[in-house]
């Protein structure tokens, strides 16, 4: 997952920064002030956005219009110091998913970003299932067949990716897009390493494979083969 | 205070006016009535004495005497008469005369008498002359003297009543145009009732709409309403500006907090090395420090906010601007040596004594400064960064200016330095510590020693802030004789 936290104050931003790099495994992006924020957000694709209300050269509230006026669909996580409940109202109207009002938990900041792009990919709870696999994102849990799998950091991180898009194939650029902060270009082969990882793991042991490889097109998480 | 009544006021005067007005008018109206009855009177005892005069024969050859006609003569109730010959001798009276009276040397006159008590009106005829009397035809007619004698009771009954009829009929209008006053006095003040109305109406949670407070039609009132609408309006603006600033504060002093919280909970998330923790406190402690400072920061404005002038000069000492100067410059050394910025403090001419506070001064110069080393950036290696603190005297004010050669504040920002929690490059000031209240502070206390400040810059050449200090006048001991 790739996150952008759009923060003036660069104490708070970072903390967030460390806080979703650390303890939920996202790539996140930091821009500081209205302007960077919208063009990060229009030039790339987040699976989630937070998005301070009081920033420099253009308010979080604009960034959040004009993101909107654009069309995108990315879930928004507005952070703000007031709670007046017009303000809340207008922000929800104009297209925020939710807010977290200053000062805020970092457990609740990353539940609500959890809860957030779960429901973005249609899903109503944290747990995941294709066929015996499970994943329990919200305790970062992964199963098959009962059986408690030990997954390196990003090897989780890939396979919640593709597990919330199931069926789906998912092409390696656009992994490394939402797994990897900037500059994901230099390490273009390590998908097909964590990839293997995964195989080694998930499908070593057990007659239906659940991770495919599309050739050319990229990879996809499902029970049966893919055409 | 007291409360006085337009309306009482209003009334009341009407009401002594009216009074006045009736009192004049019932007396003209009783002394012309006077007039008028005694003029009737009169004419009436010229009849009268006619009358008794053709009652009288003259004396022919057969008596010498005079003889009166008394069956010619019909007296009424309270006439009487007199008539006597020239050494006083009574000729003929009435039966009723009695006594006798002083009376005047005219010819003919009537004056008032009182007999028995009682007041009457008399004509006094002398040397009467008497009808069918040729002069020259009666040798040796005798000269007679007629006193006719009526009372005025009823003459004076008549004048009673009139007068107590005007009284009545000006106690009645007394009455009566005090109600009309009253009334019109309502009628011409519902204009002040109705702007009373408006303005009561008008309270901190709906003056938005109602933007003026309209004196109803009545012209004279427009100034009221006027200064009301204004006194609202500018009332709204500073309402507006405490509002902004207590979500601007509450904006600063929240994100505080939420860093302090999240530097602390970014700590604790995980099992980390004795190391990892150290520097996490390091930082919390960094955090709570910048917090601190903001509290500290908006305490201190409000502090001075609050103050009045009064206030100011009565714990106004006198300030000797180069060594304040050289005293702040002595406390940033450690941070100016950090950052390799050079700090020169001048004076220029006489040394100039400002009239504030050294405490006050103090912190204008330590804030004016600090805000010209964040400008200068962190500058480390290059050692071109300067600031020029300088003192000067000009007539009867006290120059200070200090100048960077740092980044500058461009022109769109330039007008805004001095507002709260405004951030000329919020990231670059964020990061030193700066927290947009600094220059705010310095304004108020410049303002509030009534002194102004200034700024010019340049953006990438450096700023020039000057504050204009009155100094300090000579002292009036110096003045005195001996």
């Amino acid at each position: 997952m790739r996150i952008a936290v759009i923060e003036d104050e660069p104490r708070l931003a970072d903390n967030i920064a460390a806080a979703l790099r650390e303890g939920s495994g996202y790539a996140v992006d930091v821009a500081r002030d209205g302007a960077e924020g919208l063009y990060l957000a229009q030039t790339n694709s987040y699976d989630a956005v937070v998005l301070d209300l009081m920033l420099p050269k253009l308010s979080g509230r604009e960034v959040l219009r004009k993101m909107r006026a654009g069309g995108a669909k990315t879930p928004v996580l507005i952070l703000t110091a007031r709670d007046e409940k017009e303000l809340i109202v207008g922000l929800l109207n104009d297209g925020a998913d939710d807010y977290l009002t200053k000062p805020f938990d970092l457990r609740e900041l990353r539940a609500r970003l959890q809860s957030l792009i779960r429901r973005s990919q249609g899903h109503a709870v944290a747990k995941l299932a294709i066929g015996d696999l499970e994943m329990d994102t919200a305790r970062a849990i992964v199963r098959r067949g009962g059986v408690t799998l030990t997954l390196v950091p990003m090897e989780y991180r890939l396979l919640e990716y593709l597990m919330h898009r199931p069926g789906k194939v998912i092409s390696k650029t656009k992994l490394l897009e939402h797994l990897y902060d900037f500059h994901w270009e230099k390490f273009s082969n390590v998908i097909e390493v964590y990839i293997a990882g995964l195989r080694k793991k998930i499908d070593a042991g057990s007659s239906v494979k659940l991770i495919h490889t599309v050739r050319g097109h990229g990879y996809c998480v499902r029970e049966e083969e893919p055409e | 205070m007291i409360q006085i009544s337009i309306r009482r006021r209003l009334l009341v005067g009407v009401a002594v006016v009216q009074i006045i007005a009736a009192t004049l008018s019932t007396v003209l109206v009783v002394r012309h009535e006077r007039r008028q009855s005694y003029m009737v009177l009169d004419a009436s005892l010229s009849e009268h004495a006619a009358l008794l005069k053709s009652a009288i024969e003259p004396p022919d050859e057969s008596n010498s005497g005079l003889s009166l006609h008394r069956e010619l003569l019909i007296l009424q109730r309270g006439e009487r008469y007199v008539l006597r010959d020239a050494n006083g001798r009574v000729v003929a009276a009435s039966s009723n005369w009695m006594g006798d009276v002083p009376l005047p040397d005219a010819p003919r006159s009537f004056i008032d008498l009182r007999i028995e008590d009682r007041p009457y009106r008399a004509l006094v005829l002398h040397d009467m002359a008497l009808l069918n009397v040729e002069p020259d035809e009666v040798k040796n007619l005798p000269r007679l003297t007629l006193i006719y004698a009526v009372r005025t009771r009823g003459a004076e009954e008549h004048i009673k009543h009139v007068a107590l009829i005007a009284a009545a009929t000006c106690v009645g209008l007394l009455l009566a145009s005090l109600l009309a006053t009253s009334w019109v006095v309502s009628v011409g003040l519902q204009p002040i009732v109705q702007i009373v109305e408006r303005a009561t109406r008008i309270d901190a949670s709906n003056w938005e709409q109602e933007d003026r407070v309209e004196g109803a039609e009545a012209k004279e009132l427009a100034p009221i309403s006027a200064a009301l609408t204004h006194m609202v309006g500018r009332l709204r603006a500073s309402f507006e500006r405490e509002r902004r600033f207590a979500a601007d504060a509450a904006h600063e002093m929240k994100t505080a907090v939420a860093i302090v919280k999240s530097t602390l909970q970014l700590t604790l998330d995980r099992e980390r090395e004795a190391a990892e923790y150290r520097q996490g406190m390091e930082r919390a402690l960094d955090d709570t420090e910048r917090l601190q400072r903001l509290v500290g920061d908006m305490l201190h404005l409000a502090k001075i906010e609050g103050l009045s002038n009064d206030v100011a000069s009565s714990d106004g000492l006198d300030a000797e601007v180069v060594s304040v100067a050289e005293e702040v410059v002595r406390r940033l050394a450690p941070l100016l040596t950090a950052r390799q910025i050079r700090v020169i403090v001048q004076q220029q001419g006489e040394a100039a004594t400002a009239r504030m506070a050294p405490e006050e001064l103090r912190v204008v110069l330590t804030n004016l400064l600090e805000n010209a080393i964040y400008a200068s950036g962190d500058g480390v290696g290059d050692g071109a960064s300067e600031i020029r603190v300088t003192a000067a005297t000009e007539g009867k004010e006290c120059v200070i200016s200090v100048a960077d050669t740092g980044c500058g504040i461009s022109a769109e920002a330039l007008p805004h330095v001095f507002e709260r929690f405004f951030r000329g490059d919020p990231s670059r000031s964020r990061e030193s510590g700066g927290n947009g209240l600094g220059l705010s502070i310095v304004m108020a206390m410049v303002e509030r020693a009534g002194a102004s400040i200034t700024v010019s810059s340049e953006p990438g050449v450096g700023s020039v802030f000057v504050v204009r200090l009155p100094i300090v006048q000579q002292r009036p001991v110096d003045m005195l004789p001996g």
